[in-house]
């Protein structure tokens, strides 16, 4: 074709002239060709090589398991909201892709180092300051930056959010208000604002620096009738007055001196204005401490690992002890809750790296005399808090249930670039919690005990707690050097087995590690050691399964799997090969084995040979105790899946980013089921995905053990910014149906589209024939149990009311009851019988015993009970 | 997507290069196609269903519009033909200016009528619903792009396509698809039908790839770092506000230029050759002379589908200069809808009619050629604080304190060790020695001998590198 148009013949003429004719010479062509191609591809080839030897999955498995969560909504016709999780799961793949990558890994730490050292600049988030100072970007852009209550600014910010922190303080005013709770409000500066010397020369006068709508915002409070204690006015006065640094140099916290200053100036301002009842008083003690930490800022520099520009800082703290010389710890009963941030958690958490006890709320309570509870979220924004205080409400942990004052303390900086939305507190549900907690006490929906292991303590410990009460405890002792893990219950919850390793605490080993098996009391007493040398099966810290409360499945040191008789202390092989970094555990019908991938195999006792079965994609695989289902971790952070060994069939216990777990939890990990398969254990983060530094927190929900899926919302069992992970259950009691009355809805479908469950099927009652039944388990298999059901599958002769797909009804009847082996075995194929028939899970008394399904069609079919006998 | 990202560096780019050729030539369209919808769909996957939209609509247009070309041109076409022929033209401009309107400038609409009206003390009339519309990235171009195609056929420059998927292949071609050139289909009409793969054109779409990616990463970036904290301040020095602008300026050259020269650089990988978009644009000795070199396939599109349409200087000085104002004013808008894109265009259009009314002259032509070059920069540096100021007041705030008239608060003393870390002085110092002192990419990569594409490669290792350490990377003309 030839253009008309004379200026269309130029340009594209331009464009053949200018690019149509390269000089160069046909080799070097060929060489820059290849040379590109190679370095493009070198990069993907060795990443998918890394990521097919990552356990625990890749960004392009996570991205392809989002499907689980687009499909559903495709179908369901919801195209907004499959688009907006296809949106959200490519960003998630991409961010990860990012954080991933071989040429970041590597290129990062050597490029900050040459830009802090030779050219003397910090990074994105790092000012590099004059005289050792290092400053927080964010926090400094903010008092730079635009007044964060100027019209534009709140304009800009996006109607998505609300921007204006104001309305969004006045909003929890009202409704702690509304549940006669009072609130103080404590914005803290950052380093800037009150050592701006590292950065500029400003007059002491000056100070503190603030950004332009600070003094608008207090005011605002003010007028709205909220209280606001600033610390910034009181950590100038202290910046003038006393010749020590108010801050630390080289992390963006306040110095134990200014933050103890500015607690006892909170309680002076607190006695002055909050009328707060008696309540109890109780004299604390203080000491002295020394303390030495890397700040955070030089962390957010990400230099090369023992390549550091800055040395540790120290500094002397003042830890809080009770009255009984035991440390400062929250207490949930008190009438005063703070909740905070790092500023908060900083000298209190062993985490930030500059020692514990000592934090802002062992302060405060120090100075007011009085107990007080603490909820503190690192770097969570102002909205993380109110979002916590709503999921744990709706969790049902309350932790405004008898609380008279909160105080808010957070960031400066986050007035400027923090999430203001409006939390609704469910302020509803939270008063008729409190009213149940005044009302005589229902029985509560399960009762039982986890345990799970938690670097809450610095080192990582088993901890427990029952299943209806808060309190948690650390169960296992305090040892130098040795970490714990690997808690596993024993069949009747009396007993807990864990191994006690010297390991390093902040990441897997390299190769595992043997340590000591020990067992103790849910107590903590009675501690002993089982064994020697023992080890996790490899990529996850499960290394111990219960056969009966006599008898438990270990690996040994030498990579051999063995029986061990807890009473005799007599072990036998169970295996001939050595296995190395993955090693096979058992399961408790000595039918299965699986090591740290999950390659669910079938293993021959008498033989002692594991018929390695093909790895599938994940990690963090175990048993049912009942020897039906295998369940894992199948991407990153989830879905959890099950497998029923049996028919074959893969289940999904969870999915990603499931939004029956409350709280919006991005990663899912360590799952595990209670010994009667009617509970289900997990831990899952809301932020990062690190096992050794993430908030993960851990969750239980009653499931069906027949089918393993859920039964209703999970519940948070902890809330500690620590790590809790690897947790197992044991379930004394539990009521379904109350459980998912409070914690509705209760299935994935429901819990996606907000509306109420599917119908159940209902009863039916027909003459039938016998066909067949399920294999008859052993004494063995059911002996942890006092109750089992076997299904047996049925053919309908005449259907006299109900519905029957294909003329079959799968039935449940008592395998064992009450300890007592019933007679299932005397009725033969060709029975005849006139059933009336409930659906399993409609029938009270058969809620979640566990049921022995082995025939091969149709697991998912509904399976029937018969009152009669 | 971004080009200089991760997961279309390493993943997307040698994924779709190596199916294409490993497909036979019938296929490849089809294949650029979906791949160019997935890139697109990257940003939000809703999107790909207005571009498939769009491209549908001027598909049918260009075929409907376009039907009797064949004919002899001495046989006249009917007044019944033209009608039909006017009225497939019509549908395709109302439609794609349609949803450029209504994406673009909804929320702007609705926010300055509730605000007049609320002035007006009239809250009756402001509108009671709170919808806000996302904009699809890319709209401003594939729309300009796709109503060429149609306008180009009706004015016989182009015959229609028969193949869907060839127009698709135009309309959504990954390279240039989000922020531009502006490719007209008459430029690469003879493309679609016919193109040569040579390994001498993609060395030389490496050499424009590695240079556009280095300018992005290496001095846009940087200078972006410092832009951002000079105008996200809520006050600043003259010294600051100077160099926060003198930075911005480099980092849209840079930004935009680096994308343009990627575009060309993938371009020639897939066998196409792309028109100039920049040629020096900070050489230029007049705000005529400037408007040939920045963003030519914008402002030559604007000429040509709008500057002359509406008369050029065909109907006298005075209608030319409003001519002039007016495209300009609508230039300003096409970038953004706001009120300071609308001054922004406003000055460049007054400035434009005051040198045609010299006779395209600048208005310092007296001047020896750095003087001429310098004011000229120096003009344009000031009209980018409204292009980059979040709103007209701050714009207003920021040209005070370049002038040392705003109050200046203590805190704004902070900022010096922002903006002036050794790291940024060096970037803007190197990014002003590579717009004044370097030779354009297109006359570097023109010869191409071992050392060259040597030093393409250290560019593109370099930038490889810094692109995995940053995390900042925007794009500014995505935005638009």
């Amino acid at each position: 074709m030839a253009p008309h148009d004379p200026e269309f013949d130029r340009r594209e003429a331009q464009a053949l002239r200018e690019v149509g004719h390269t000089d160069i010479g046909p080799r070097t062509a060929r060489a820059v060709t290849g040379l590109f191609l190679l370095l493009l591809l070198s990069v993907p080839v060795l990443e998918i090589r890394r990521d097919l030897r990552n356990a625990l999955g890749s960004p392009w498995s996570s991205l392809l398991a989002s499907g689980d969560r687009v499909w559903p909504e495709l179908r369901r016709g919801r195209l907004h909201a499959a688009n907006r999780e296809l949106h959200a799961a490519m960003k998630d793949f991409e961010d990860a892709l990012d954080e991933t990558s071989i040429v970041g890994v590597a290129a990062r730490p050597e490029i900050q180092r040459i830009l802090t050292r030779k050219l003397n600049t910090g990074s994105e988030q790092v000012i590099r300051g004059r005289q050792g100072w290092l400053y927080f970007r964010p926090a400094v852009d903010h008092l730079t930056g635009p007044g964060f209550l100027e019209p534009g600014v709140l304009a800009r910010k996006g109607h998505a959010q609300e921007p204006n922190p104001l309305v969004a303080i006045k909003d929890f005013a009202a409704q702690l208000a509304e549940r006669g709770i009072g609130l103080v409000v404590v914005p803290t500066p950052g380093k800037a604002a009150i050592h701006p010397e590292g950065l500029a020369s400003v007059s002491d006068a000056r100070l503190p620096l603030q950004n332009l709508s600070f003094k608008h915002f207090l005011e605002g409070l003010t007028e709205m009738g909220i209280p606001v204690y600033a610390p910034a006015g009181r950590l100038a006065q202290l910046r003038r007055e006393k010749p020590w640094a108010q801050f630390l140099r080289t992390d963006s916290h306040w110095a134990p001196p200014a933050m103890e200053a500015v607690a006892e100036s909170l309680a002076g301002f607190i006695k002055q204005h909050v009328a707060l009842p008696e309540g109890r008083r109780t004299t604390y003690s203080r000491g002295e401490a020394w303390v030495r930490g890397r700040g955070d800022l030089v962390a957010l520099l990400r230099l090369p690992k023992g390549r550091q520009l800055y040395a540790e800082e120290t500094a002397r703290t003042q830890p809080v002890f009770r009255e009984d010389g035991r440390p400062w710890s929250p207490d949930p009963e008190a009438d005063v809750l703070v909740l905070g941030d790092s500023f908060t958690n900083i000298y209190s958490q062993e985490e930030l790296g500059f020692g514990g006890g000592a934090g802002f709320v062992e302060q405060l309570s120090y100075y007011l005399s009085r107990p007080l509870d603490k909820l503190a979220i690192n770097a969570g924004g102002p909205m993380a808090l109110r979002t916590r205080l709503a999921s744990d409400a709706e969790a049902g942990q309350d932790r405004l249930v008898g609380k008279r004052l909160v105080i808010y303390q957070f960031a400066e900086r986050g007035l400027s670039s923090g999430d203001w939305s409006l939390v609704d507190l469910g302020a509803a549900s939270a008063s008729q919690a409190e009213r149940t907690r005044r009302a005589p006490a229902e029985p509560p929906p399960a009762q039982g005990r986890a345990v799970w292991e938690s670097n809450r303590s610095g080192d990582w410990r088993i901890w427990s707690r029952r299943l209806e009460a808060p309190a948690v405890r650390k169960l296992s002792p305090d040892e130098p050097d040795r970490q714990h893990c690997c808690a596993h219950l024993s069949p009747d919850g009396s007993r807990i087995a864990y191994l006690s390793r010297v390991v390093p605490k902040d990441q897997y080993p390299e190769r595992e590690v043997a340590g000591e098996l020990r067992v103790l009391r849910v107590d903590g007493s009675g501690e002993r050691s089982l064994v020697a040398q023992a080890r996790p099966y490899g990529w996850g810290n499960r290394a111990v399964v219960w056969r009966d409360n006599r008898e438990l499945v270990y690996i040994g040191g030498d990579g051999l799997t063995y029986l061990l008789d807890t009473s005799t202390g007599k072990s036998s092989a169970l295996t001939t090969d050595p296995q190395g970094k993955l090693a096979w555990l058992m399961d408790a019908s000595l039918r299965h084995a699986v090591n740290g991938s999950p390659t669910f195999s079938s293993y021959d006792a008498a033989s002692l040979t594991v018929d390695a079965s093909e790895r599938k994609p994940g990690c963090e695989p175990y048993f049912s105790h009942d020897g039906r289902f295998g369940f894992w971790v199948e991407g990153a952070g989830g879905p959890v899946r099950s497998v029923e060994f049996a028919t074959g069939r893969i289940g999904t216990i969870l999915e990603n980013l499931d939004p029956r777990i409350p709280g919006a939890q991005r990663y899912v990990y360590f799952p595990m089921l209670s010994r009667d398969g009617r509970m289900f254990a997990f831990g899952a983060s809301a932020g990062d995905h690190d096992h050794f530094k993430s908030n993960y927190d851990i969750f239980v929900s009653p499931i069906d053990p027949m089918t393993l899926t859920l039964l209703g919302r999970p519940r948070r069992l902890t809330s500690h910014p620590a790590v809790d992970r690897y947790p197992d259950v044991h379930v004394e009691s539990i009521n379904v149906e109350q459980w998912a009355k409070e914690t509705k809805p209760v299935t994935l479908a429901d819990a996606q589209a907000g509306g109420s469950p599917p119908p159940a099927a209902r009863p039916v009652e027909a003459m039938v024939l016998l066909r067949s039944c399920s294999r008859a388990p052993s004494l063995r298999e059911i002996s942890p149990y006092r109750d089992a059901l076997i299904v047996c599958e049925w053919k309908v002769q005449k259907l006299i009311s109900g519905e029957a797909a294909d003329g079959r009804l799968r039935i449940a009847q008592w395998g064992l009851r009450g300890g007592e082996r019933q007679a299932i075995t005397s009725r033969s194929p060709g029975f005849e019988a006139r059933l009336k028939l409930e659906p399993l899970t409609g029938v009270a008394q058969t809620d979640g015993y566990p049921v022995f399904d082995t025939l091969p069609r149709d697991p998912s079919r509904p399976v029937y009970f018969s009152r009669e006998p | 997507m971004v080009f200089s990202s991760h997961l279309f560096v390493y993943y997307f780019l040698p994924g779709v290069l190596g199916v294409y050729y490993l497909l036979p030539g019938k296929v490849r369209h089809l294949w650029l196609t979906l791949s160019s919808y997935v890139f697109y769909g990257w940003a939000n996957p809703a999107f790909m269903g207005l571009m498939l939209l769009s491209t549908v609509i001027d598909y049918v247009a260009g075929l409907k519009i376009g039907s009797r070309q064949e004919r002899p041109p001495e046989v006249l076409l009917s007044e019944r033909e033209i009608r039909r022929r006017k009225a497939w033209l019509a549908a395709s401009v109302t439609s794609n200016l349609s949803l450029l309107f209504f994406f673009k400038y909804f929320n702007l609409g609705v926010d300055t009528w509730t605000a007049v009206v609320g002035a007006l003390g009239l809250p009756g009339l402001q509108p009671d619903f709170t919808l806000r519309v996302a904009l699809p990235l890319g709209i401003s171009f594939y729309t300009f792009q796709s109503m060429s195609y149609a306008i180009d056929v009706y004015r016989g420059h182009a015959r229609p396509l028969k193949s869907f998927v060839d127009f698709a292949c135009f309309v959504s071609m990954f390279p240039q698809l989000v922020a531009g050139p502006i490719i007209r289909f008459s430029e690469v009409a003879d493309q679609l039908r016919s193109r040569t793969h040579t390994f001498e054109k993609f060395a030389r779409g490496v050499a424009f790839f590695s240079l556009g990616l280095a300018k992005k990463v290496l001095l846009a970036n940087p200078c972006g770092f410092v832009a951002d904290a000079a105008f996200d301040a809520a006050s600043r020095g003259p010294l600051e506000a100077w160099m926060g602008a003198l930075a911005y300026a480099f980092q849209i050259y840079f930004d935009f230029s680096g994308y343009s020269d990627m575009a060309i650089g993938l371009g020639l990988m897939f066998g196409f050759m792309f028109p100039k978009n920049f040629d020096s644009p900070y050489f230029a000795e007049s705000i005529t002379d400037f408007w040939r070199r920045w963003h030519i396939s914008l402002s030559t599109w604007l000429r040509d589908y709008l500057y002359l349409p509406l008369g050029g200087n065909r109907k006298g000085p005075r209608r030319t200069y409003v001519n002039l104002l007016v495209v300009m004013l609508l230039g300003g808008l096409w970038h953004g809808a706001s009120w300071n894109f609308l001054v922004w265009g406003g000055l460049h259009g007054a400035w434009l009619a005051l040198e045609r009314a010299l006779g395209k002259r600048g208005l310092y032509s007296f001047l020896p050629r750095p003087g001429r070059i310098l004011l000229t920069f120096t003009g344009v540096l000031l009209t980018w604080v409204f292009f980059r100021a979040p709103d007209l007041p701050g714009a207003g705030r920021y040209l005070a304190d370049m002038v040392g008239l705003g109050g200046r608060a203590p805190e704004a003393a902070l900022l010096g060790v922002v903006m002036f870390t050794p790291y940024a002085l060096i970037s803007l110092a190197v990014a002003g020695l590579v717009t004044w002192l370097a030779p354009q990419t297109w006359d570097w990569s023109r010869r191409l001998p071992l050392p060259r594409a040597a030093m393409a490669f250290v560019c593109l290792s370099l930038a490889l590198v810094m692109m995995a350490s940053q995390g900042y990377n925007p794009f500014i003309y995505f935005i638009f």
